[in-house]
C-alpha cells in the first residue's frame, strides 16, 4: 500500500484508552471464567492458584472501572445514541451476512455503536454487581445479592459474545480496520468505506481530528 | 465438585421441645474447635453472641413470643449448618473448598478458601461467616473430625436434657417422627424439619411451633432459583457465546469472506 493516501482516522489518546479497556476486559472475562468453569482448576493453578486469580480479578476490575469512565466520557457523544439509520443498518444486519443496501454511517456503524453501549452499560452493571460482592455482604437482601451474581455471572455471555464479533470485526472480517488501533492510519479507501461522513469532513474541510 | 461418595448418612436431630436454653451446646462446640469467645454488648436478650460468627458455629436464639392469647412464650433454637444433601454452598464453590464428606456432613476446607463469600451469599439458612482477618470463611464441621472417629458431635456430648441426638438418618427420622406423633397426641402442632428440603438436610428438628413462628428459620427452604441461574444456566451460556460467536466469524470467514473496501478490490 505504499504511496497510498493515508487518513488518520483515532487519536492517541483514543488508542490508549482502548486498548487499556480491552486488555482490562479480557483479562476479566478470562480470569472471570477460570473463576466460573472447574474444569479450569489446572490453569488457575499457574496462575498461582484460585486466590490469586481471585484478587487479579478485583484488582484489574477497579482499573476497568477507571478506565471504562474514560472510555464512556470520550465516546458517548460519538457513539451513544442509536437513531433511524442505525436501526436500517440492524435490519440489513450491516450487509454482512447477506447483500443489501447499508445507510451509510458518519464515523462509526450501528455495530459499533451497539457494541459501545453494550459495554457501557453493562460494563457499569459488571462493576455495580462485582463491587457488591467485593463488599457488599449484608448490604442488601441476600435474594437480591444473589441476583446480582447472576447478572456478574451473565457478563461473560454478553460482554465476552460480543468482544468476539468486535475482535473479529476489527481484525480479519473487515479487511483494514486493524490499523485504526494500531497506529490510526488507514488507507483512503477504508475510510470511504467505513467512516464516509468523517472522511468527507476531513478532507472537504481539510480537518485531521473530529472537534466536538 | 462432590468428590466423596457418601457412605453412611448420619444425621444430628435437634428436640425443640426438650431445649433448655442451657447453651451447653454453644460452649462445647466452642471448646472443641478451641474458639475463644469475643466481647459482646448486652442489649436486653440472653442471645450471645447476637447472631452465628466466624468463630461461633452454633448459638441458641432465643425468641420472645406473645401467643394469641395474651401469654407469653419463650422459643429456644439451636441454629448452625444444616449439611444439606443438595447444598448450594457447594454448588457455587468456585475453589473446590466445599464438598461433601462421607458421613452427609458438609465440608469447608479452609486451606482451599479463597474467600469470595459465594457460599455466604448463596446459603438458604444464611449459615457460612466470613471472617476479615483471615480472608476465609467457617461454618460448623458437623465435628467430622469426631464422628469419623467413632465420636459423636461435641454438642451432642454436652447437651445435658436429650434435645440432641445423633445417628443413622434413619434412626434419626424414626426418632423425630416417634417424637412429633407424641407431641402432635398432646395438642402441639409438632413437626420434622429438614427430611424434606434441599435433598434432606443432615440436621433435623423437632418443631414445636409451625415453621414460621422460628426468628430467621425459612419456610420451606430450597436450592435458590438464582443458584440455579448463576450456576446452571449464566456459566455454560458464557462459554457458548464466546464458542458461538468465535465458530460463527470463522464459518463467515470462509464462506462469505471478509468486507474489503470499495475501490480498492481487497488487499
Amino acid at each position: 500500500m505504499a504511496g497510498q493516501r493515508v487518513v488518520v482516522a483515532s487519536t492517541p489518546y483514543e488508542r490508549v484508552i482502548h486498548w487499556v479497556l480491552a486488555g482490562t476486559c479480557l483479562f476479566l472475562v478470562f480470569t472471570g471464567l477460570l473463576i466460573a468453569v472447574n474444569a479450569f482448576a489446572p490453569l488457575a493453578e499457574m496462575l498461582g492458584g484460585y486466590r490469586a486469580v481471585k484478587e487479579y480479578h478485583e484488582w484489574f476490575g477497579l482499573l476497568f472501572t477507571i478506565v471504562l469512565v474514560f472510555a464512556v466520557r470520550h465516546w458517548y457523544k460519538e457513539a451513544g445514541y442509536i437513531d433511524k439509520t442505525d436501526i436500517e443498518w440492524m435490519k440489513a444486519a450491516g450487509g454482512y451476512l447477506w447483500k443489501a443496501k447499508i445507510p451509510e454511517p458518519y464515523k462509526y456503524n450501528a455495530g459499533q455503536k451497539l457494541f459501545f453501549i453494550t459495554v457501557a452499560l453493562y460494563g457499569t452493571a459488571m462493576v455495580v454487581t462485582g463491587l457488591l460482592l467485593w463488599f457488599g455482604k449484608g448490604l442488601i437482601w441476600a435474594p437480591l445479592m444473589r441476583w446480582m451474581v447472576v447478572f456478574h455471572a451473565l457478563g461473560v455471555a454478553v460482554m465476552g459474545g460480543f468482544s468476539m464479533v468486535h475482535i473479529y470485526l476489527g481484525t480479519i472480517g473487515t479487511t483494514g480496520s486493524l490499523p485504526v488501533m494500531t497506529d490510526g492510519k488507514v488507507t483512503e479507501a477504508w475510510a470511504k468505506t467505513h467512516m464516509p461522513g468523517y472522511y468527507r469532513e476531513k478532507i472537504v474541510k481539510g480537518q485531521r481530528k473530529i472537534k466536538k | 465438585m462432590a468428590t466423596t461418595k457418601i457412605k453412611e448418612e448420619m444425621v444430628k436431630l435437634i428436640d425443640l421441645s426438650k431445649c433448655t436454653g442451657c447453651r451447653g451446646c454453644q460452649v462445647a462446640c466452642k471448646n472443641w474447635n478451641s474458639q475463644p469467645a469475643s466481647q459482646t454488648t448486652n442489649t436486653g436478650s440472653y442471645q450471645n453472641p447476637p447472631d452465628l460468627q466466624h468463630n461461633t458455629w452454633t448459638l441458641i436464639r432465643f425468641q420472645e413470643r406473645e401467643k394469641e392469647d395474651g401469654s407469653l412464650e419463650w422459643i429456644f433454637r439451636k441454629d448452625g449448618c444444616f449439611h444439606c444433601t443438595d447444598a448450594s454452598c457447594v454448588r457455587v464453590c468456585p475453589s473446590g473448598a466445599l464438598s461433601y464428606g462421607e458421613k452427609g456432613a458438609v465440608r469447608l476446607n479452609q486451606e482451599l478458601c479463597i474467600g469470595c463469600k459465594y457460599c455466604v451469599i448463596a446459603c438458604p439458612f444464611n449459615v457460612p461467616r466470613y471472617d476479615p482477618v483471615t480472608e476465609v470463611t467457617y461454618k460448623c464441621t458437623l465435628c467430622e473430625d469426631r464422628i469419623t472417629n467413632g465420636m459423636i458431635p461435641a454438642c451432642v456430648k454436652a447437651c445435658p436434657t436429650g434435645c440432641l441426638s445423633f445417628g443413622t438418618k434413619e434412626q434419626m427420622i424414626a426418632k423425630g417422627e416417634q417424637r412429633v406423633t407424641q407431641l402432635v397426641e398432646k395438642g402441639i402442632a409438632a413437626s420434622l424439619y429438614g427430611r424434606d428440603y434441599v435433598k434432606g438436610t443432615h440436621v433435623m428438628y423437632v418443631l414445636t411451633e409451625q415453621e414460621k413462628v422460628y426468628a430467621k428459620l425459612p419456610v420451606s427452604p430450597h436450592v435458590p432459583i438464582t443458584v440455579k441461574l448463576w450456576r446452571n444456566v449464566a456459566k455454560p451460556l458464557g462459554l457458548l457465546s464466546i464458542g458461538a460467536v468465535v465458530g460463527a466469524a470463522l464459518l463467515h470467514y470462509i464462506i462469505k469472506g471478509p468486507k474489503h473496501p470499495k475501490e480498492e478490490g481487497g488487499d
